[in-house]
């Protein structure tokens, strides 16, 4: 059904074209992920800097996302300071690199004609860039469970819990995936610098808002204005059923983002 | 194409809409865009084989009999190839699935005189073969040379809408006088709404038979008498001057 709906000739050359920077966002979460999995030590003696610096500066941490609940558990010790900043933006930089390479470019220089000229329907074209986009962002969350799980097992395997990582990342391949749902929508939807500010620009309004909301409750009322609020590692770690709402709420809301997109690229006017 | 929403009137290709069978019109069209916008980040090898199976196509021999013919080497990458480069790449993709239609936007543009020649060489076998070919150009020699019918279109309106052959006979009518004095090209240049170009040089357009031209001319002492051949771009210029 779904290898019917897409080119697969685009989607293989597609996926190839892309593959270096995948690498190169894979080596950078490598870069981290080691860092991060050997930063952890569970049986460390007296407060480690990390902790010294929460305990010291809790609002300047919480605002950069670095959180750590529990420094003796590797799973909130890796969601702490991997999925709180470094890795959303990762993911968001990754993300808009790719939609500018697969839509946004393709439409603005107007080689996307060259596509639709030949007997695909713009649907197929629209839905084999979005999948590529999919997969992509599912092979980087994979990676950052591999990574991340891989590191911890060397290093401390005893605190490894491989399914509470693995479903942190799927929830945040969840979240990209609505963020990439955003993106995809403002690429195709406007034309130019617009498309371009808007892809990127709510996406990090959303991120900082996020920020803003760690910072108490005096600015919990941020949280209500980011989609990021509908992830939380945290909740994910302890397989809250409150995760899995928020999981399908994000879902059903790329669905819908998704939904409007293939709407609106088939209503666009294309450059000639 | 299908590439521009229409919002009055409707559009069909061989019996089928543009805005609804978009996908069976592509199979048996060739389009080459006016602005060459390709992968940059691919070779012209590697953009021909991606197009090709996108088509569906079986074989690329087609498209290296092209290659040959327009002598483009592919196996470079497309950002680093000139903007005549990028036109016979795009023609050979145009015409590699040797579709029933073609349509084509300034088909010769970036082309040298000889790969030009060569474009209307391709393009008169194709008709000859039952090709039809949507051309739009603004080289008149290309238009001359390869369409039958021309529409003219100003503000988004045809203006004229005329096979090439009766446009240059009604056209073709303008005769270049030489008088031997000067006052005669004056005088006969204001009484017939001629133009005088130099010295005693008249051209006066003929709008009925050249023998009534003749009458005209019975009383001016005379040199020379010459038919000025218009070319399509002076018809051109008769639509859109003002």
């Amino acid at each position: 059904m779904v290898i019917s709906m897409i080119n697969l000739t685009l989607y293989k050359k597609e996926m190839k074209q892309n593959m270096l920077i995948f690498l190169i966002f894979v080596s950078l979460t490598i870069l981290y992920g080691v860092i991060v999995s050997a930063l952890f030590d569970p049986v460390a003696e007296g407060l480690g800097w990390m902790q010294i610096m929460q305990e010291t500066y809790p609002e300047m941490l919480d605002f950069i996302g670095f959180n750590v609940a529990q420094f003796n558990d590797y799973q909130y010790f890796v969601s702490g300071y991997l999925y709180g900043m470094l890795f959303i933006l990762f993911g968001l930089i990754y993300i808009n690199i790719l939609s500018n390479r697969l839509i946004y470019r393709y439409l603005d220089r107007g080689s996307i004609v060259l596509l639709l000229a030949t007997p695909n329907s713009r649907t197929k074209i629209i839905i084999t860039q979005i999948k590529v986009l999919g997969t992509y962002i599912f092979a980087l969350t994979m990676s950052m469970f591999l990574i991340t799980g891989g590191f911890g097992a060397i290093f401390n395997p005893a605190y490894v819990d491989f399914g509470k990582l693995f479903y942190l990342n799927i929830s945040f391949c969840i979240m990209l995936t609505f963020i990439c749902s955003v993106m995809v929508l403002c690429h195709c939807l406007f034309e130019g610098k617009l498309a371009q500010g808007l892809g990127i620009g709510l996406p990090i309004i959303f991120f900082f808002m996020r920020l803003v909301s760690n910072l108490g409750d005096n600015y919990e009322i941020a949280s209500y204005f980011t989609p990021f609020s509908l992830f939380n590692p945290m909740l994910c770690i302890n397989y809250d059923a409150l995760s899995f709402v928020y999981n399908g709420i994000l879902i059903a809301l790329s669905i819908v983002l998704f939904g409007f997109t293939l709407f609106g690229f088939n209503k666009r006017d294309l450059s000639i | 194409m299908g590439f521009i929403q229409y919002y009055d009137g409707e559009v069909s290709i061989k019996g089928l809409n543009c805005k609804t069978d978009q996908v069976k019109i592509q199979r048996f069209l060739g389009y080459l865009p006016g602005e060459i916008n390709f992968f940059d980040d691919m070779r012209g090898n590697e953009l021909i084989g991606l197009i090709a199976k996108m088509q569906g196509l079986k074989s690329l021999d087609y498209s290296k009999t092209l290659l040959q013919y327009f002598e483009l080497n592919p196996n470079m990458k497309i950002k680093r190839m000139s903007k005549g480069m990028k036109q016979k790449l795009a023609i050979v993709i145009a015409f590699m699935g040797d579709p029933d239609i073609f349509i084509m936007d300034e088909p010769s543009s970036g082309l040298d005189p000889l790969m030009q020649q060569k474009l209307v060489n391709l393009i008169l076998e194709h008709k000859k073969r039952g090709k039809t070919f949507f051309l739009s150009s603004h080289s008149f020699e290309e238009v001359e040379k390869t369409c039958d019918r021309i529409l003219m279109i100003r503000e988004g309106r045809i203006i004229n809408d005329s096979h090439v052959e009766t446009l240059k006979k009604e056209q073709l009518r303008k005769y270049e006088v030489v008088f031997a004095k000067r006052e005669d090209a004056e005088r006969f240049a204001k009484q017939n709404g001629g133009l005088i170009n130099k010295d005693c040089f008249v051209t006066v357009e003929v709008l009925d038979s050249f023998s009534s031209l003749l009458a005209q001319l019975k009383d001016f002492e005379i040199i020379d008498i010459s038919k000025k051949n218009l070319n399509l771009e002076e018809i051109f210029m008769k639509y859109y001057g003002d």
